[in-house]
């Protein structure tokens, strides 16, 4: 279902990270097109959050080609300032590193909050629930308009209710085009959300199989 | 709006505002054409300059008498530079003030270093022992391997080494009355000092016995620069017609200090003068004498009859004081305190390292001695940069006070140095609150393309001195109590009026009782603000830990990584 097309948002090849001595990824290979969803699943330990950590800048590869285009990263619970507001939250970039101006940046966020359905602009992050954190933090990613939207773990922290809210928000995204990749070892949820789902075992990613 | 952008605009706006004071006293301070700057120890003890036991408001003594008329023949206006004794010579040197007097004795080594004029007093050391010792003691050699107290750096430290008592013998207090304090207490067993002084201060306790009898006569002068001669001589000149008019002899006679010795300085008795209350202790009604002039510190009290009318417009000015150094020190400690916390986090070796330095040699060093270094050698190295200057240069800094320009009011220099060295500790303290903002807001700001200092100006420091707030609370109430350091270099705060009424009404016990429940009060008002604003912090949704982030890792390793 949705628009998918074969255009490459992301392309990965090669992909070599060592920590110490050790080798977290050996060669990782895999390209996400528009409107994709790729559910990376993986162990504790197994280099899932690295391998997004490097595709959105945050780490450097030892060896590898990353082709990407304009990427959002959502990080694991979110990390949302908890010192600002909701619209806060979402307009810090659009202002500090886009530089728009006030009425710009408040339509921008006030845009992307709506694109997850989230209307309590003037809140505290303390103040949401887990599930409308986790959608703060998409939209906080949305605003700057990325085309590839890595997620770390979005559900690790969140009750069953709360995960269905994500799953229908990252659903309707990808509907909409957006190329996605999480990462999560939550079964149920990748078995739900995903187009495309893949394994990283000993540092290598293997396509479990395509899902309609 | 975020509460901390807010706080740290209003501490800019707080911070300019007092900027421009100091530039307004700093240049207040240094145009002073026809004023006669006197530097004296107002905390030193009667009968020379004290506060009034009646009105603390105001100092006086037989020397303001002496100096008020020696600046009235020169047709110039007296103004007081408070000063602690032993700094008094510093003070000149810095240029602080044109003249000392203040029972400056003439020595050999003293001369050396600086002008004495003619002497205006000749006294002579007497001995002050318990009152049981009295049939005992009749002289020096009466107490021969037993303790006498006495005023650091007076001349009767001398007396005692010529007759041969030793170092552990002679015990040295920082106050004249201290010394006749220790007496009555047993922990020596006799008090040396200038007749004068005995007799203010031990004749009226009936603990203490005056030993008959002075000896080693010694004589006090004016002190000025070497180099104002031309001053020196007016001084001199002014001086010795008040010897010969009998204008300084009925200023020793009111003071009931006037005896035979004078006459031998060419000092003429002049009319007979009665001695006024004053010279002989505060009165017991509080009633303030009239007829002692003295230098109005400020506007004269509220004439209460009672003791706490007396002294509560100077407490209160000393309460204001502290509170004004805390409110000028803690803001700029603080903002520099996360300064250096930042310079410390910095990618920049060099960055680090002299924050490093600065916070580790002004911890390791006594805020006292840095409060005297920076005040006496702020003037020197002034005078030096200002000789070095381009004419252009001197040019722009003669509205400043030319090179004087950095000889900065008391008040300044004290509250610099307050913050200066606070904001070493609060270094540290910010040093935990960055680190202790979990990593994943650095990876979180650097996802959304933010710059290493972006990140620190919007993320990482508002949660950082968020998390610090109660240390940072803690130091507040810690400098309102070291705040009273300053009182050394002339600065008149809470301890420094307390003690000053206390050695002028004798009550020094009761008065630093006082001091101790203002501090307290000031202590909790500090407090009180704290919790203050870390309700708001909280209303604000900070420390919420269901909001926050997980605390995991290490801050600094996300910012090492991230150069």
């Amino acid at each position: 279902m949705g628009v998918t097309s074969t255009r490459p948002m992301l392309e990965v090849r090669g992909l070599v990270v060592t920590r110490g001595s050790r080798a977290v990824l050996r060669g990782v290979d895999c390209g996400v097109c528009a409107g994709e969803r790729l559910v990376i699943l993986g162990d504790n330990g197994s280099g899932k959050s690295t391998l997004l950590r490097v595709i959105a800048g945050l780490d450097a590869p030892d060896r590898g080609d990353i082709r990407c285009a304009r990427s959002g990263l959502v990080l694991q619970q979110g990390g949302l300032f908890p010192h600002l507001s909701v619209m806060r939250n979402v307009e810090l970039a659009l202002r500090v590193v886009r530089g728009l101006g006030a009425e710009d940046s408040a339509r921008h966020a006030r845009a992307a909050l709506g694109r997850v359905s989230i209307d309590r602009h003037d809140a505290m992050p303390h103040e949401l629930s887990g599930g409308q954190q986790q959608r703060v933090a998409i939209a906080r990613a949305l605003a700057l308009e990325p085309e590839v939207l890595l997620l770390d773990e979005p559900t690790s922290a969140l009750d069953a209710t709360a995960t269905a809210e994500v799953e229908r928000t990252l659903r309707e995204l990808g509907s909409a085009g957006m190329a996605i990749v999480v990462v999560t070892h939550d079964l149920g949820f990748a078995e739900r959300v995903a187009t495309r789902r893949a394994r990283l075992v000993d540092g290598v990613l293997r396509e479990v199989s395509a899902v309609a | 709006m975020s509460v901390d952008a807010r706080w740290f605009r209003v501490d800019l706006r707080a911070w300019s505002l007092v900027l421009v004071a100091m530039c307004t006293l700093s240049v207040h301070a240094t145009t002073h054409a026809q004023v006669l700057r006197w530097g004296a120890d107002p905390s030193g003890g009667a009968p020379f300059a004290f506060l009034d036991p009646n009105d603390p408001e105001r100092v006086i003594g037989f020397e303001v008498d002496i100096m008020e008329e020696v600046a009235r023949r020169l047709g110039r206006r007296l103004e007081l530079h408070r000063a602690d004794w032993l700094a008094l010579f510093d003070s000149l040197e810095a240029g602080r003030c044109d003249v000392l007097m203040n029972g400056f004795e003439v020595t050999e080594e003293r001369a050396q270093v600086a002008r004495f004029g003619a002497p205006y007093f000749r006294f002579g050391q007497q001995l002050v022992v318990r009152a049981a010792d009295a049939s005992a003691v009749r002289s020096l050699g009466d107490l021969a391997g037993r303790r006498v107290a006495v005023l650091n750096g007076s001349q009767s430290v001398e007396v005692l080494r010529e007759a041969g008592f030793p170092d552990d013998a002679i015990l040295q207090y920082d106050d004249s009355l201290a010394p006749y304090t220790e007496v009555a207490l047993g922990r020596a067993d006799a008090a040396l000092a200038e007749s004068i002084i005995a007799a203010y201060y031990a004749a009226h306790d009936p603990r203490l016995a005056v030993v008959e009898g002075t000896f080693a006569p010694g004589e006090y002068a004016a002190v000025t620069r070497v180099a104002d001669a031309a001053l020196a001589a007016e001084i001199d000149g002014a001086l010795a017609a008040m010897k010969a008019d009998g204008a300084l002899g009925e200023i020793l006679q009111r003071w009931g200090l006037w005896d035979d010795g004078q006459s031998a300085l060419g000092t003429a008795k002049g009319a007979p003068q009665e001695v006024f209350a004053q010279a002989r202790g505060p009165s017991a009604d509080g009633t303030t004498a009239d007829d002692t002039g003295g230098i109005a510190v400020s506007e004269p009290g509220s004439g209460a009859g009672s003791v706490a009318g007396a002294i509560a417009p100077a407490l209160l000015r000393g309460a204001w004081m502290t509170v004004l150094l805390t409110v000028i020190a803690m803001p700029l400690a603080t903002a520099a305190g996360l300064g250096l916390a930042l310079a410390r986090l910095s990618p920049r070796g060099w960055l680090r390292r002299a924050a490093v330095v600065y916070i580790t040699v002004v911890r390791g060093t006594p805020l006292l001695v840095q409060i005297f270094l920076v005040y006496f050698s702020l003037p020197v190295v002034g005078q030096w940069l200002f000789g070095a200057s381009p004419a252009f240069v001197q040019a722009v800094l003669e509205p400043f006070g030319g090179a004087a320009f950095l000889t900065l009011p008391p008040l300044f220099v004290g509250a610099l140095c307050l913050a200066a060295n606070y904001a070493a500790y609060e270094a540290e303290v910010h040093r935990a609150g960055l680190e202790a903002v979990p990593a994943v807001q650095w990876d979180a700001a650097r996802a959304l393309g933010l710059s290493r200092g972006q990140a620190i100006r919007h993320v990482i420091a508002p949660q950082g001195v968020r998390i610090a707030m109660p240390a940072i609370i803690n130091d507040l109430n810690s400098l309102i109590k070291d705040s009273c350091l300053v009182s050394v270099i002339g600065v008149t705060d809470l301890l420094g009026v307390c003690l000053g009424i206390g050695k002028a009404r004798f009550s020094v016990p009761e008065m630093l009782v006082v001091a101790a429940a203002v501090y307290l009060v000031l202590s909790i008002a500090g407090d009180l603000l704290g919790s203050w604003i870390e309700r708001r912090l909280r209303a604000r949704g900070f420390a919420a830990p269901q909001g926050s982030a997980v605390r995991q890792g290490n801050a600094a390793k996300g910012a090492e990584a991230w150069v």
